[in-house]
């Protein structure tokens, strides 16, 4: 580390503010609404078109004078920590030419507001396809030119790459180094890539360089600890394992992914200790449970995946855990490792919660469909599911840090982002991040047609309804992307199609590998392409000049999700860049968002006011989900609040044990 | 039983805890005390005089804990040791938080000093707001009395001893026998305790009193070994008076000295009450009186109203829960209800219960809904007490009372309603029970008619009676006839005497046989004087005639059959009457009327609608409903009441103007109402002036408006708005 002003930054961290709560937290959303205003748009907008404008003027500029310019503009960002609105402004209609003259078009004003609002700390909601990378890349040269961390988080590994290799030859024109850290990266390549101006990155990657660097740092958390022990001995060994430089300017894409959807979920570092005691009581759990029936001995809650004891089991551990005994083997330990047995058996699929790779249990996320490699179920849970799959049990995994992605992206002092769904959370962003959304309108007119939702009373009528569709439009000759909630039903999906003399390729957590070439595929005459989730993000499926002409993609959401953006999401895969394309969503009453969200006996009666007067109730079955996916976002709202507040709670009641964060 | 009772192993943050080495702070006491049986160990830490309990597993944890091994190791040892006690990592995290939060634990490393100057605003602040909101109990601690109480040792030794003990008998006793004995006297003095021309004196003596009280705690706490630090002002409803914190006997290994502690300050109270009663028993008058009496009636009321009952946070209350042996009855209480709430209505199943046994659980929730009743009761009577003398105080008392104890609770209600993530599994239920019990109750104050009644007191009267007034004058010499009999037309009532009138007749008689002489004399002598004497004959004729009539009617004679009825009749014998004199009425007892008098704001709602029914029940007949047939509203303000029997004076409920000395004067005008009856029920007796009540049927009106009504009308009653 060379000089004490990167010492010192290594560990700056922003001091976020507390989250308001109560009346606080009324006064906040009245805030954020007016920091939303429209008239703020417009200014952004009016600026976007002078730029544009200023633009013009550098059109004639020639390749070495224009990066001269650059390069003189990179000194002042570098050298003054504020800048003029003048010359902001010139800065960017600079970069929009160097676009021009290294990735061949020119953003259009659009484009500049979008990376106007970023530059500001705003979240900027911009459709699909309208250029977000080329935004961010402009916003990060802004940032970059600072010369202090500017991290780009993109939505995964491959794009993180791409954009970063896509976006170079810009960067290199403007003077910022650019570099990407994906998660096969070792740590030396890790710390060059953070070295860098601007460093293309996933969420995931940066949190948890972040927690090894803390983990690493040990006693030296503090500037003025590490000050001290500099008197005492040579730290750059200490420096040489760290290989972030602290946390500065953060560009998020996909922000409402990252920020609402993942806020919560909390990334561990951990290592595993061989716990024999503990497998020893996790098999006599097993044993336990084996010996227990379904609501002679317990009942299921299906809401909140749990079990509850009908009688008291309390006699039965008695007698199992003296073959078992240890140090876990205290009858209420025992009691809650028999209930997560009970719950591993009862609540966790294979294919669906997980999938078996190389007698290993591979998490599947459940809103994505991604695979998870890293990830573990706590408090026993994984081993129990491993022993039920009868795979050998993993060591349980101790925690040596722990961050949720909210609380780690309130570090950052500059921190804006990017969406093309946003503004359903425009509360939360404001009320949890204090980051305003504002809609940057679209460059051109979107063509996509989408249809009203369809409702059906059961899985088979929807199924059958889906394949009719699929059937209708394949004969088209329109390529179908299908977006599916998990594994499972991708796979039947695919069967049900085979079955009718259909091809489709599937891509899901359990194919992952061909992904990349599925989608380029996924654009072309009669393609059918079955998908779990994850196409809804960041990939852009291009089609043909012959397939626009029959109407562009068609996109079928065979189940609503929890969050109508995620909808919206799967949605923005056709039409994009004023392409035509058409999306049809589909929902029946037993899918998983009416079950967990709605009430059981409302449900019922509206299914069987479905069954005896059929397209009647559509109407209320709309109104079901829609109320469904309101009560899902309030629920996650108050899990991600309450998750924030148990962290504050803990911050403050173990202030002794602080030594973590700050 | 409960079936769900589990414990997890492992907690998320654990590993932020596992690597530190914390142990107790090494100036902490801890004391082991047994509770319903259950052992527990009361930590106390004595420079912040602060308190923690724990049960016995947690302390199993806590005491190992030092600063040669952390936090992970002690677990992982005592995990070894018993399986079956170890708390889990969640628990030990919640402990330790708890510890530290109430600064009881000593670490070996640096402090986040930002935290701890945030925690100590956040404490200053929860403080300042529980002030605001116990603004009715206010503390304000003056000195510590460590030092005075120390010199005054001896004293205490001489006070908390057996032959004390057996003069506080023996003073007692005297006094007990002494207000037996006065017990009338001092009951009605009470009246005039209140009175503010003796509030000044009553409240020094309070403050004497409650000296002695809270020197009764601190010397006991004292002389068994515990230490007061905190002498102090507590206004209580406003008026200040001394307090100590006795907090001290809380580590008291004995229940029983414990409960010495507590009631302690009434025992030295109540030897102060016992020497003002002797004194105020032996005293002719006087200001040692009046001081005596004060005395007793502070000592007395206050114990009453405040320390002995359990019901308020008071020396009764921790009385009570250390004969229980139920620490935190209060807060338990009320936690023990929410449990019902969740278990019971909202059926959540694996809610957790405060009470381990039946007798607990009953205990907890009789104790949870009679302090409830009890507080509200005490504080509307409070208010309600002081809005008829001081509104504006009042008004500041009822509002923030309104804060603390109506939105504050329905807040927090609310909130946990729809936020507390203990209620999710039953969410739909507790919230659409909440609103649908809300909604019924609303809708039945709001919505549901109820019969709007109002009653008025009145008296029965004849509709026809005859006046029997003197015709003669003379003094009654025999009663015939005793007031209250039935009489014929005819019957003799009185019989009156008159000498003047027989004397007059005899006269006039003599005079005209004077006359008629006279006449024959002139019928022989002068014929032209016969003229004159023939008139003057007639004249006296005349006379004499209508001076027997007048005798006749000495006789006094029922002029119709009926009820004869003199109000003066018990006076008659020899009591000289004049003609046209009023000497009773004959009541024609088969048609009767209820006259009743109904206040102002009443009767404004009779002259107004339309559509009412009335029914008359009399005093005696409380369930017989007498229907009526018309009701004649007297549309004039009047002053005198129809019977003696309505007023105060009569034992009646109208306010009657006692400055005046008319019993019948009201002190606030009213409307006189007639009603007369459908037909003669013969199930009631009816009889002149019986007193009853005549109910006013104005259909029907929610309840919520009918309260609003009244509201007003006490508003415009009391406070002239």
């Amino acid at each position: 580390m060379s000089s004490l002003a990167e010492n010192y930054r290594l560990t700056a961290l922003r001091k976020a503010p507390k989250i308001p709560t109560g009346i606080d937290a009324i006064h906040c959303r009245a805030l954020g609404r007016v920091h939303r205003r429209k008239s703020i748009l417009k200014k952004v907008l009016r600026e976007a078109t002078e730029i544009d404008t200023a633009g013009y003027t550098f059109r004639e500029i020639s390749r070495t004078s224009l990066q001269i310019r650059l390069a003189k503009y990179r000194e002042l960002f570098r050298s003054r920590s504020y800048v003029s609105t003048q010359e902001l402004h010139e800065a960017l209609a600079l970069i929009q030419n160097a676009v021009k003259f290294t990735l061949g078009f020119k953003p259009f004003p659009v484009q500049l507001a979008g990376a106007l609002a970023l530059y500001r700390g705003y979240i900027a909601e911009m459709s699909t396809g309208e250029g977000k990378t080329v935004t961010a890349a402009m916003t990060a040269i802004l940032r970059g030119w600072s010369g202090r961390a500017c991290h780009v988080i993109t939505a995964n590994d491959y794009l993180a790459a791409r954009d970063a290799e896509i976006m170079a030859p810009l960067y290199h024109f403007c003077g910022v180094t650019v570099g990407s850290v994906t998660s096969p990266l070792k740590p030396n390549e890790r710390k060059e890539a953070y070295e860098k101006d601007v460093t293309y990155t996933t969420a995931k990657e940066v949190l948890a360089d972040f927690l090894r660097d803390r983990i690493a740092l040990g006693k030296s958390q503090q500037f003025s600890q590490r000050l001290i022990a500099s008197l005492r001995e040579d730290q750059s060994r200490l420096f040489s394992q760290v290989v972030q430089r602290g946390l500065h300017t953060a560009i998020v894409d996909e922000a409402d992914n990252v920020l609402i959807d993942e806020a919560v979920t909390p990334l561990i570092i951990s290592r595993e200790e061989p716990n024999e005691a503990f497998t020893a009581s996790c098999l006599c759990a097993i044993g336990i449970a084996e010996s227990l029936t379904l609501d002679v001995d317990y009942k299921r809650d299906e809401v909140f995946r749990t079990v509850t004891f009908l009688r008291d089991i309390e006699e039965l551990i008695q007698e199992h855990r003296v073959k078992h005994p240890g140090p876990f083997s205290g009858v209420l330990f025992q009691k809650d490792l028999v209930r997560q047995a009970l719950v591993a058996r009862e609540f966790f699929h294979r294919d669906k919660q997980y999938v078996i790779e190389e007698e290993k249990i591979v998490i599947v996320d459940e809103s994505t469909g991604r695979k998870m490699p890293m990830r573990s179920w706590s408090g026993g849970l994984h081993q129990l599911v491993e022993a039920k799959e009868g795979l050998p049990m993993t060591p349980v995994k101790e925690t040596q840090a722990r961050l949720s992605f909210q609380r780690f992206f309130r570090f950052y002092p500059c921190f804006s982002g990017m969406t093309g769904t946003g503004k359903e959370a425009a509360g939360e962003f404001w009320h949890i991040y204090g980051a305003p959304v504002i809609t940057i309108p679209n460059n051109r007119k979107s063509k996509r047609k989408t249809r009203a939702l369809r409702v059906f009373p059961d899985k088979e009528s929807k199924m059958n309804a889906i394949l009719h569709e699929i059937e209708t439009v394949h004969n088209q000759g329109r390529p179908i992307l299908i977006g599916t909630r998990n594994v499972a039903m991708s796979e039947e999906l695919a069967e049900r199609l085979h079955e009718r003399n259909l091809s489709c390729k599937v891509i899901n957590a359990v194919r992952e590998k061909e992904e990349a070439a599925i989608i380029t595929d996924a654009g072309k005459k009669e393609a059918i392409t079955v998908a779990t989730n994850m196409a809804g993000r960041g990939t852009d499926i291009k089609i043909s000049p012959e397939v626009r002409a029959l109407g562009g993609l068609h996109v079928i959401a065979t189940e609503c999700h929890r969050s109508s953006r995620i909808d919206r999401q799967l949605f923005g895969r056709c039409a994009r860049q004023g392409d035509p394309g058409s999306a049809i969503p589909f929902t029946s009453l037993e899918d998983e968002l009416l079950t967990r969200n709605l009430p059981g006996p409302i449900l019922r009666l509206l299914k069987f006011l479905m069954k005896t007067i059929p397209g009647s109730t559509l109407i209320a079955g709309r109104g079901a989900v829609r109320l469904a996916q309101y009560i899902a976002h309030r629920k996650d709202f108050q899990s991600r609040l309450s998750v924030q507040k148990t962290d504050t709670w803990l911050d403050e009641s173990l202030c002794f044990a602080n030594e973590d964060i700050q | 039983m409960v079936v769900d009772k589990s414990r997890k192993i492992f907690h998320e943050s654990w590993y932020r805890i596992a690597n530190q080495r914390i142990t107790l702070r090494a100036s902490i006491r801890i004391h082991r005390q047994f509770y319903r049986g259950v052992k527990w160990y009361v930590l106390y830490e004595p420079f912040t005089n602060q308190y923690f309990r724990l049960e016995e597993c947690a302390y199993e944890f806590i005491s190992r804990l030092n600063l040669k091994k952390n936090i992970g190791q002690v677990w992982q040892e005592l995990l070894e040791k018993d399986p079956d006690h170890s708390p889990g990592q969640g628990e030990i995290i919640e402990i330790l938080s708890q510890l530290y939060q109430a600064n009881m634990l000593h670490y070996d490393i640096a402090e986040d000093s930002f935290q701890l100057f945030d925690r100590r605003s956040k404490k200053q602040k929860k403080k300042i707001q529980s002030t605001i909101l116990n603004i009715f109990f206010l503390r304000i601690p003056l000195f510590d009395p460590d030092s005075l109480l120390k010199r005054l040792k001896p004293l205490i030794n001489i006070v908390i001893s057996k032959p004390m003990a057996f003069v506080w008998l023996i003073a007692v006793a005297i006094a007990g026998k002494f207000a037996f004995e006065n017990f009338d006297i001092l009951q009605n003095q009470a009246q005039g305790a209140l009175a503010p021309s003796n509030l000044f004196l009553l409240y020094v003596c309070g403050i004497l009193v409650k000296t002695v009280h809270e020197f009764g705690h601190a010397s006991v706490v004292r002389r068994y070994g515990g230490e007061v630090h905190t002498l102090g002002i507590m206004f209580m409803l406003l008026a200040p008076l001394p307090y100590v914190d006795a907090t001290a006997s809380w580590s008291f290994r004995s229940k029983w000295q414990r409960i010495f502690v507590s009631s302690a300050g009434m025992i030295f109270e109540f030897f102060i009450a016992a020497v003002a009663m002797i004194v105020w028993a032996n005293v002719g008058g006087g200001p040692v009186k009046s001081v005596a009496y004060n005395t007793l009636f502070i000592a007395s009321v206050s114990t009453l109203l405040f320390n002995i009952n359990p019901l308020m946070r008071f020396d009764g209350y921790y009385i009570l829960t250390d004969l229980l042996d139920m620490p935190n009855l209060q807060q338990r209480s009320v936690a023990h209800l929410k449990y019902i709430l969740e278990r019971f209505i909202f059926l959540r199943t694996d809610a957790t219960p405060v009470a381990t046994k039946v007798n607990e659980a009953v205990i907890y929730t009789i104790y949870g809904f009679a302090s409830a009743i009890y507080r509200f009761f005490l504080f509307a009577g409070i208010i309600i007490a002081i809005s008829q003398q001081y509104l504006i105080l009042a008004a500041f008392m009822a509002i923030s009372l309104a804060i603390t104890m109506l939105f504050i609770p329905c807040g927090k209600f609310i909130h946990y309603i729809f936020v507390n993530p203990g209620l999710a599994r039953v969410r739909t239920r507790a919230v659409l029970l909440t609103t649908v019990f809300l909604g019924a109750l609303l809708g039945i104050l709001f919505y549901v008619p109820v019969p709007d009644t109002f009653t008025a007191p009145g008296i029965l009267e004849s509709t026809h009676y005859e006046n029997t007034i003197n015709r003669t004058r003379g003094h009654i010499i025999v009663v015939k006839a005793s007031t209250g009999t039935f009489v014929n037309a005819g019957d003799t009532l009185l019989i009156l005497e008159n000498q003047e009138l027989e004397n007059k007749i005899q006269e006039t008689r003599a005079a005209y046989e004077e006359s008629r002489l006279l006449y024959y004399q002139a019928l022989a002598k002068n014929p032209e004087n016969m003229y004159p004497i023939a008139k003057r004959m007639q004249v006296f004729a005349q006379e004499l005639d209508q001076y027997l009539i007048n005798k006749e009617n000495l006789v006094v004679r029922a002029p119709e059959s009926g009820i004869w009825h003199s109000p003066d009749a018990a006076n008659f014998l020899g009591k000289w009457v004049s003609q046209g004199d009023s000497l009773g009425q004959i009541i024609d007892t088969t048609e009767f009327r209820f006259v009743a008098a109904i206040s102002q704001d009443d009767g404004s709602r009779i002259f107004s609608s339309k559509n009412h029914s009335f029914s008359v029940r009399l005093n005696g007949d409380a369930f017989t409903d007498i229907a009526i047939e018309s009701v004649k509203a007297i549309p004039t303000a009047q002053n005198e009441l129809p019977s003696e029997a309505l007023g105060w004076s009569g034992g009646g409920e109208i306010e009657v103007n006692t400055a005046g000395g008319n019993p019948t004067q009201t002190a606030e005008p009213f409307y006189l109402v007639q009603a007369s009856f459908k037909h003669k029920d013969n199930d009631v007796l009816f009889l002149q002036g019986r007193a009853g009540k005549i109910r006013f049927h104005l259909g029907y009106t929610s309840l919520a408006k009918q309260a609003a009504r009244k509201a007003r009308q006490m508003l415009q009653k009391y406070y002239r708005v």
